[in-house]
């Protein structure tokens, strides 16, 4: 069983954080909430988020796995406004979602999960943590924008950089002490990533917000923040690039 | 230039092309009117100096003959256009007639003799609009000549068809062009009529009678089930698929490309639900002045085309190598591909191969176009051409690097990977994989 109400924006922020790396996604339903975890095809990148029963205006559910198409969600959403609520009851002999929006339902199929697997998280230890507001981590993805379609994140001691190198032009994003919400990077370090990736998914935390960033040399970012007024949480890993020489 | 006892360009002919930059010839490929003359000023120059072949004898206004079946809409004047059957002047037997419009025969010929070979081919032509009226709950126009032309795109097999023509064709006359196959005169008519029933497939009567079929499920259902691509390009053209109320003619250049894109679009994620290829793999073929590296690297579907236009090829004529390039990754892409045609008929032929090989593969096409390249044949030769690459034995390296070597080794433009960005992503990136996750 599953029948839930909740604002558009919040579904809206889902998906935005998880049609960046897959079509169809295995959401996880439980009495506490519902969560996911997905791979990107290439493995590249994952996302694993959760979203307690908090942020839902009224959630009542059993346990239970929707395969979901996420190009379908995304015309369904596009009927709403980003306040309005959406009522949401799983059909089980039906095997679709009904969804009411004002004096609109629309039901949609679901996705046989048969096939879809369920990721593992790697376990990964990186020692440096960096917390820094989205808005300026955004403004600092912008800049590279024009410049590279990759940047590397150094941590070190008190300092933490965002740098890309174009073949003639440079972008820097360089913040410290006070401009950061907290930094702890006892050794330094330093790892490169495709910018692609790593603006889509900066781009779904609210510009308010804080945002953490677990770094290693070579390694994958942990990128964690809060999402539904905190009651829901993302975690993304990122692949790093090979360094060319 | 001129070939001995040709016609050469007429005046100022020559003047003209050197006003204009190769690169935009390059992109333009004689379709877009990026110089602003039209018809275009190269394509004009060729149709001169072409070799005169299939003089036919004593032919008038009157014509029988056996369309392969063919038919071709012009987009010129669009939406406003002209369509009709295309036809030799005589009768053939099955195989001669097929032959005229079927490129899979083409390949062992050398360029003069596939210009020779469809110069027999009359474009016949009748003004009408992509929307021509149907009668209620009839699928075909109550157009005469376009009704004939739209039995023509479903048959199966060739077809005897009679025309009038408003005039005697000039055979002798080419038409070439880098997206349709060449063809002989081209006549205004009076009249068409097909001289027998034609036999039309199962699947193709289906959709052709569905008209709550939209085009795009039509192209991916009539795939599947083995209807040939070179006819299915025609029953898009002869507007003989879609919802009923939106079904029109598609000029035949548009259509090509659209087949290729939609039966690519079907098949993509079909392909990413394979397993990956295990090792990299270089395939190689050259025909028509066309060189074709396929490049298959272990990693999810995504597809990359670059194509380096040669010194002294047809399009970029005296310009040292003009390079352009296309990619898309698992996501797909939105915009029209500035290698144009050729990267959806490249994209289809991996995919299919991809298909019959049951593995997915992060595919990189490097396609070098020489002096060889004299004369535009169609898109076809893009399409089969990578065909014979995937047909070719497959060279099988330990890892990427190594099969680049080999590549550079063999390539004429040594400096091609720096045109192919996502050859460079795929090639810098690391897989969460790598790092403990299963």
């Amino acid at each position: 069983m599953f029948k839930a109400k909740l604002k558009a924006e919040v579904l809206k922020t889902i998906l935005d954080a998880v049609a960046t790396l897959v079509d169809e996604a295995k959401i996880h339903v439980t009495p506490e909430g519902l969560s996911l975890k997905a791979v990107d095809p290439a493995h590249v990148a994952m996302v694993d988020l959760s979203l307690g029963k908090k942020a839902f205006a009224e959630y009542k559910a059993t346990d239970l796995d929707m395969g979901v198409d996420l190009d379908k969600l995304k015309d369904i959403l596009k009927l709403a406004g980003s306040q309005d609520l959406i009522d949401i009851e799983y059909k089980e002999d039906a095997h679709k979602l009904v969804f009411k929006l004002g004096h609109i339902t629309r039901r949609m199929s679901l996705v046989d999960t048969a096939n879809m697997g369920d990721p593992k998280v790697p376990n990964l230890s990186l020692p440096n943590q960096v917390v820094v507001l989205a808005s300026e981590l955004q403004q600092g993805i912008k800049a590279s924008e024009a410049v590279s379609d990759h940047i590397a994140l150094v941590a070190d001691g008190k300092a933490f950089e965002l740098v890309a190198e174009g073949d003639t032009d440079q972008a820097h994003l360089r913040l410290e002490g006070s401009e950061l919400i907290k930094i702890q990077a006892p050794q330094k370090s330093r790892s490169l990533f495709s910018l692609d990736y790593f603006s889509t998914m900066s781009k779904v935390v609210k510009a308010t917000d804080a945002v953490t960033l677990n770094l290693g040399t070579d390694f994958p970012v942990k990128i964690e923040f809060d999402i539904a007024d905190g009651n829901g949480h993302i975690i993304y890993l990122l692949a790093p690039r090979i360094e060319s020489e | 230039m001129a070939l001995p006892g040709l016609p050469i360009a007429p005046a100022g002919g020559g003047d003209v092309l050197d006003s204009i930059d190769p690169r935009l010839c390059v992109s333009c490929k004689g379709a877009r009117m990026l110089c602003g003359i039209d018809p275009c000023p190269l394509l004009a120059r060729i149709r001169h100096q072409l070799p005169q072949i299939a003089k036919s004898g004593a032919v008038g206004r009157d014509l029988f003959g056996s369309s392969p079946p063919s038919l071709f809409v012009g987009r010129h004047g669009y939406p406003k256009v002209t369509v009709g059957p295309m036809l030799p002047p005589d009768k053939r037997d099955e195989a001669g007639a097929r032959r005229l419009d079927n490129p899979r025969d083409w390949m062992g010929l050398a360029i003069p003799d596939v210009v020779g070979l469809r110069s027999s081919l009359v474009r016949t032509t009748h003004s009408v609009r992509i929307h021509e009226p149907r009668p209620p709950g009839d699928i075909f126009s109550n157009d005469r000549i376009l009704r004939a032309s739209q039995e023509l795109a479903l048959s199966a097999r060739p077809v005897d068809a009679e025309v009038r023509l408003e005039r005697v064709p000039r055979f002798g006359q080419v038409s070439v062009g880098e997206f349709t196959p060449p063809h002989g005169p081209t006549a205004a008519l009076e009249r068409a009529t097909l001289a027998e029933n034609v036999r039309v497939e199962k699947p193709v009567e289906r959709a052709a009678n569905d008209t709550d079929l939209r085009a795009a499920e039509a192209i991916a259902s009539l795939y599947q089930a083995g209807v040939d691509h070179y006819q299915l390009e025609k029953i898009l053209s002869a507007g003989m698929l879609g919802l009923g109320a939106k079904r029109k003619l598609v000029p035949t250049r548009w259509s090509i490309t659209a087949t290729d894109d939609q039966v690519g679009q079907a098949l993509i994620p079909r392909v990413q639900d394979l397993r990956s290829v295990d090792k990299p793999t270089v395939q190689f073929a050259e025909r028509f002045g066309n060189r074709f590296f396929v490049l298959l690297l272990p990693g999810p579907f995504a597809f990359e085309t670059v194509e380096a236009w040669l010194k002294g090829n047809f399009w970029g004529r005296d310009a040292a190598q003009i390079v352009e390039s296309d990619h898309e990754d698992w996501r797909g892409r939105t915009t029209y591909a500035a290698t144009a045609g050729g990267y959806y008929a490249t994209r289809l032929s991996v995919l299919e191969h991809l298909v019959s090989l049951q593995r997915q593969a992060t595919a990189i096409v490097h396609r070098e176009i020489t002096d060889a390249y004299t004369t535009p044949l169609g898109v076809w030769v893009v399409r089969e051409t990578c065909k014979a690459a995937l047909a070719s034995k497959p060279l099988v390296f330990e890892d990427p690097a190594a099969a680049l070597r080999h590549m550079d080794r063999h390539a004429l433009l040594r400096s091609w990977q720096a045109h192919a960005p996502l050859l460079k992503q795929t090639l810098a990136r690391r897989t969460l994989d790598s790092f403990g996750a299963p």
